[in-house]
């Protein structure tokens, strides 16, 4: 889609047609998620932070954005999708892969199809969505990027060497800065350069697989499938910090939240993680590197991942934000950080799970004892807004086996129906220049450290939270009473 | 110190001993055993600070003395000397030369002052000692001990209950996923007492216990609380484990009174067929689902990755039908400490707690184990 989030932003608000919108960025470290056409032509990019963003372009319309629209517009546009062919890859909420090989003679060959598919995409949204088609990901892909905006780009397997030569080798996947430097060091800067140059001396530089494989992205090879309905691997969520911090408490409640999101879409999957990943991105910068998204350079700011693997899987948000403060302490880190998150990986379906022989019982709320009671009334205590009672809340109606699952699904029903803020842990609310939430499919390698070519480019913000709004619920957290499994 | 002891007396309680010394703990010290020779023995210590066990042996004591050195360096070389006598002398900056009587091998040990070595708790000597046939707390360990969590964070549960109720001593254990009880009538034996005994001290407990009963034909043990520790005498073997303070789970409340289906078993082919089960099971769930039906009880079991197996056994069973998910490893847990050829399997739905007995109960053993399904 072409600036997805600011064109559904001018969609739905006629005044900001024609003017620079500017999704994301409103916090002091915020990053643009999306920027219109209009205030690309000031130099705005998406990725770039905000300062920069507001000092290109003053005039510009700052919007914190609003994800749950965005997704329901790209849910809308992923059906579309799925009128030409089965076989649909989301990358992110605004970008797909579309093997068409079995649909094209249905429409009558790959340009005819990619015209009704622009066409269904206007019709259905009023959103516009640039299309590049080619014989595997990586040509449609630079197709697509080269015949934005509202293009559309057929390639065909002869044109590929033209198509690619004189592009530089960042557009490989694979090429971060990194790569880039060493190659340019070499006098390779465009993929021609690359496709020419002696394979021995790129085997001796970057061993024998990485050299082979960019060389087969250099030649435009690339066989990786399009891989339709794949099961999500990881969940992450993370935030970056209005000012660098380093109390305990600040971080365990961004850490309570991250957790309470991922376990939350971790029910919604019907999944649950065993390995949990704390990552933190140091506030000192060490050196700097050029810029992804605009020329300069930009600080290079360490991060820090650690994780830990548990017996069994789980989508409990108060055991996720145990661990994870756990391993914040393992850290024990001497500097600030300015980015916190979580990610939940090794996932696995929710069935086969060991029910628990010393489980409370839903219905029987026999409290034994005054302590008994107060704690039984602390599970879910709802404030100012229409008496929602337990047995009211449909998820509570089936067996369950622990306290916490129950307040899970609660929880989860609550926010269903009152949305996302109506309840929420009573603790500090974190104000977050930017959020992140991510769900990573496909091949995930074993450490955290993947390098995700689409890392900037599924970064989206979220409404930066503020303190509790009226009518707002708050849940008083009973998640470090360790005997409350057992208490009868 | 200078002291003549046998190889094997002495091997033996170093065995025990370094099951207790902790070469990994934050106190060096505690990686060593104390030797104590006087009065005609031997007496080898050794602690983790939570338990404690001393091992005597009978010795010619030339100098008595004290020193510790390492549990594991002693016992390396003891175990290189030949059989026979061994005499230990003690040198000057605290070392020791080991000697084999007879021979010319012999190693010198650095260690340090016994005066370092940490004293090990003693109990009140008011205290009541009770006197329980070492057959029976072994049985007691052996036929729960599987089902102790291994979860160390959770005391509670990394622990064994054990009581002591007019003539019945029981021991109950539990993971939270499933729980084992057995209970024995020590005739003549009127005590009462409740201790939470931890795993650690529940598994040297276990080789002490079998220890003795290689030793005589009915061995007894003493066993005393004392503060926060039980102390227990068995044989040559003192023992001392300080017990956890915490509140076991009300384990009488999850072991249902009856169930809705009790079907009569054959053990063996029970085990066999779970066993063959297990091999096409998911290795982290061990999943199995059973289907008690008309005259057969059939099992599944399937990984989504390499296929699946099926088998069934032959019951006297007339009744409704039901299928539970099981964790197979539960129930062969079970299986194998049980004694008898046929066991009482107890149904109800399939979210509720299943119980496996042995078929003949008798008064003065009770065995039952319970364990929770799984969702499938």
């Amino acid at each position: 889609m072409d600036a997805f989030f600011a064109s559904v932003e001018q969609r739905d608000r006629p005044a900001l047609r024609g003017r620079p919108v500017i999704v994301g960025g409103t916090g002091p470290r915020g990053v643009v998620s999306a920027a219109s056409y209009e205030a690309r032509r000031f130099g705005v990019r998406s990725a770039m932070p905000g300062f920069r963003a507001r000092a290109l372009c003053p005039e510009g319309v700052f919007l914190d954005g609003d994800l749950r629209r965005y997704a329901a517009v790209s849910a809308r546009i992923r059906e579309v999708f799925g009128e030409f062919t089965s076989q649909v890859e989301p990358i992110a909420l605004d970008e797909a892969f579309l093997d068409i090989t079995g649909s094209l003679g249905l429409f009558g060959g790959p340009r005819a199809l990619a015209e009704a598919l622009k066409r269904r995409v206007w019709e259905e949204t009023a959103l516009k969505v640039s299309v590049g088609v080619g014989p595997n990901k990586l040509i449609a892909k630079i197709a697509c990027t080269l015949s934005k905006p509202d293009g559309l780009k057929l390639v065909t397997p002869d044109e590929v060497p033209a198509l690619l030569a004189p592009l530089p080798v960042r557009r490989l996947w694979g090429v971060g800065p990194t790569v880039e430097a060493a190659l340019a060091r070499l006098g390779i800067h465009t993929i021609g350069q690359l496709v020419a140059y002696d394979p021995a001396w790129l085997t001796r530089l970057f061993g024998e697989r990485r050299a082979a494989s960019m060389m087969a992205l250099a030649r435009g090879e690339d066989h990786r499938p399009v891989e339709a309905d794949q099961a999500a691997k990881s969940y992450g969520e993370e935030n970056t910090f209005d000012a660098d911090v380093s109390a305990r408490e600040v971080i365990s409640a961004a850490l309570t939240g991250h957790a309470e999101a991922i376990a939350a879409r971790l029910r919604r999957g019907g999944v649950r993680g065993r390995t949990i990943t704390l990552r933190c991105k140091l506030a000192t910068p060490r050196g700097e590197r050029s810029s992804r998204t605009e020329s300069g350079a930009e600080p290079v700011y360490p991060l820090v991942s650690r994780s830990r693997t548990l017996n069994e899987g789980t989508d409990d948000d108060a055991l996720i934000r145990r661990v994870a403060l756990a391993l914040w302490d393992e850290l024990a880190l001497t500097e600030p950080v300015r980015l916190i998150g979580i990610s939940v990986s090794k996932l696995e379906r929710a069935t086969g799970e060991q029910l628990e022989l010393f489980r409370l019982r839903a219905r029987r709320v026999q409290a034994p004892s005054p302590l008994g009671a107060a704690r039984e009334a602390s599970s879910v205590e709802l404030t100012s807004m229409e008496s929602v009672r337990l047995a009211d809340v449909p998820s509570l109606e089936a067996p369950s086996d622990t306290r916490r699952q129950r307040l899970g699904g609660a929880l989860d029903a609550i926010r269903e129906r009152y949305g996302e803020a109506a309840i929420s842990r009573a603790v500090r609310q974190v104000s977050k220049a930017s959020g992140t939430s991510r769900i990573k499919a496909g091949s995930l390698t074993e450490s955290g450290s993947a390098i995700d070519p689409y890392a900037s480019e599924s970064r989206r913000a979220r409404p930066t939270e503020g303190g509790p709004a009226p009518g707002r619920v708050v849940v008083l957290d009973s998640e470090d009473r360790e005997t409350d499994d057992e208490s009868p | 110190m200078h002291v003549v002891v046998s190889k094997k007396d002495l091997s033996r309680i170093l065995k025990q001993c370094q099951g207790v010394a902790d070469k990994k703990s934050t106190m060096p010290v505690l990686g060593n055993v104390l030797l104590e020779a006087h009065e005609g023995e031997i007496r080898v210590s050794a602690t983790d600070l939570f338990i404690a066990v001393r091992g005597a042996a009978r010795a010619e004591v030339a100098q008595p003395g004290q020193i510790a050195v390492g549990a594991r360096e002693l016992s390396d070389r003891v175990d290189k000397m030949p059989e026979g006598q061994i005499s230990i002398t003690g040198t000057e900056n605290s070392a020791i030369t080991i000697r084999a009587v007879g021979s010319a091998r012999r190693y010198t040990l650095n260690g340090i002052p016994g005066e370092d070595f940490p004293t090990l708790p003693s109990a009140d000597p008011n205290a009541v000692p009770l006197v329980l046939p070492v057959s029976t707390l072994s049985s007691l360990i052996q036929k729960t001990q599987f089902s102790i969590s291994q979860d160390e964070t959770r005391q509670h549960l990394n622990s064994a209950l054990f009581e002591w109720e007019g003539e019945r001593v029981r021991m109950v254990t539990t993971d939270g996923h499933r729980l084992s009880k057995v209970e024995a009538t020590v005739p003549g034996k009127q005590a009462s007492a409740t201790m939470l005994i931890p795993n650690k001290g529940i598994q040297q407990l276990k080789r002490l216990c079998d220890e003795a009963l290689g030793d005589k034909e009915q061995p007894e043990l003493t066993m005393t609380q004392s503060g926060p520790n039980a102390f227990f005498v068995l044989g040559a073997f003192q023992f001392s484990v300080k017990l956890v303070e915490a509140q076991f789970p009300p384990y009488q409340r999850v072991i249902p009174d009856q169930t809705e289906r009790a079907i009569r078993v054959p053990k063996a082919a029970v085990q066999d067929t779970l066993n063959a089960m297990l091999v096409a099971a998911s290795d982290r769930t061990s999943g199995v689902k059973m289907t008690v039906t008309e005259d057969k009880i059939c099992f599944e079991s399937e990984n989504p990755e390499s296929g699946a197996a099926f088998d069934e056994i032959v019951v006297d069973y007339r009744g409704s039908e039901v299928t539970v998910g099981f964790n197979a490893r539960y129930f062969t847990d079970v299986l194998k400490v049980i004694d008898q050829s046929e066991v009482i399997l107890g149904i109800s739905g399939e979210l509720d707690p299943a119980v496996l007995r042995p078929a003949s109960e008798d008064v003065d053993h009770s065995h039952i184990a319970v364990v929770m399904p799984m969702r499938i």
